[in-house]
């Protein structure tokens, strides 16, 4: 069967907040030949980038950062 | 003399707090974030971020100097108990003022000191939104490294 490839409805460029969505997006069906590229597949910024605004709902929320368990925080002395 | 706010650690232990003489709310902290090098090693550096939560409502905010002075004093006091570690800051760009937060970093960080130097995301990726930039002790001994790892990490991702 032949899917038309007008029925693919890409996102527009306003529905990504930022360009790292869209090259995590683009990077999505890249083949990564090697483990540590496998490994590396996350983009760090992109990944940043959420973090960032978890903690930031979080705060504005009044709640304590301790709900975030998959953020390593580092701790303060 | 020091004009920052009194600092506290959060109940959860993860952050420092303060508070304003206005009565706006902020929170300071550092997560973890991978750079990796040109031989495919990944080098964990800390990641500063600091959050408001306003007192009021309103959207008219006064300048606070305290709230620079404080923050600058978390960043130095970071720098004094870790002094080989470099600190790596993203400005957000969610709400378009990635610039804008970009260009207040930079004044700050001119206030931090002599010690200290500072590298930036390379101009063409910060005309795509990419403002991020790098602090590290002119005195680290792992400066180098570091620095290697923080622009090929920028130039690995920007390019795949």
């Amino acid at each position: 069967m032949i899917y038309s490839t007008y029925n693919i409805q890409m996102p527009s460029i306003g529905e990504f907040e930022n360009l790292f969505e869209i090259c995590n997006c683009m990077n999505a069906n890249k083949k990564h030949t090697t483990p540590k590229a496998k490994k590396n597949s996350v983009n760090p910024f992109l990944k940043l980038g959420e973090e960032k605004r978890k903690i930031s709902a979080v705060i504005k929320s009044g709640k304590p950062l301790s709900g975030l368990n998959k953020i390593k925080f580092v701790k303060p002395l | 003399m020091s004009n920052h706010y009194d600092l506290s650690i959060t109940p959860d232990g993860k952050a420092y707090q303060f508070t304003t003489s206005k009565g706006d709310y902020y929170i300071a902290y550092f997560t973890e974030f991978t750079l990796q090098n040109s031989r495919n090693e990944e080098i964990v550096i800390p990641c500063f971020g600091f959050e408001k939560r306003s007192s009021t409502t309103s959207k008219r905010e006064g300048y606070d100097a305290r709230v620079k002075a404080t923050i600058l004093f978390i960043v130095r006091e970071f720098f004094h108990r870790n002094p080989n570690e470099g600190v790596l800051y993203l400005c957000m760009n969610s709400d378009e003022k990635a610039r804008n937060r970009h260009i207040t970093f930079n004044k700050w960080f001119l206030e931090l000191g002599a010690d200290y130097e500072k590298y930036d995301s390379p101009p063409s990726y910060q005309a795509v939104g990419l403002y991020s930039s790098f602090v590290v002790s002119g005195m680290s001994d792992q400066k180098s490294a570091i620095i290697e790892a923080f622009f090929y990490t920028i130039d690995y991702w920007m390019n795949q």
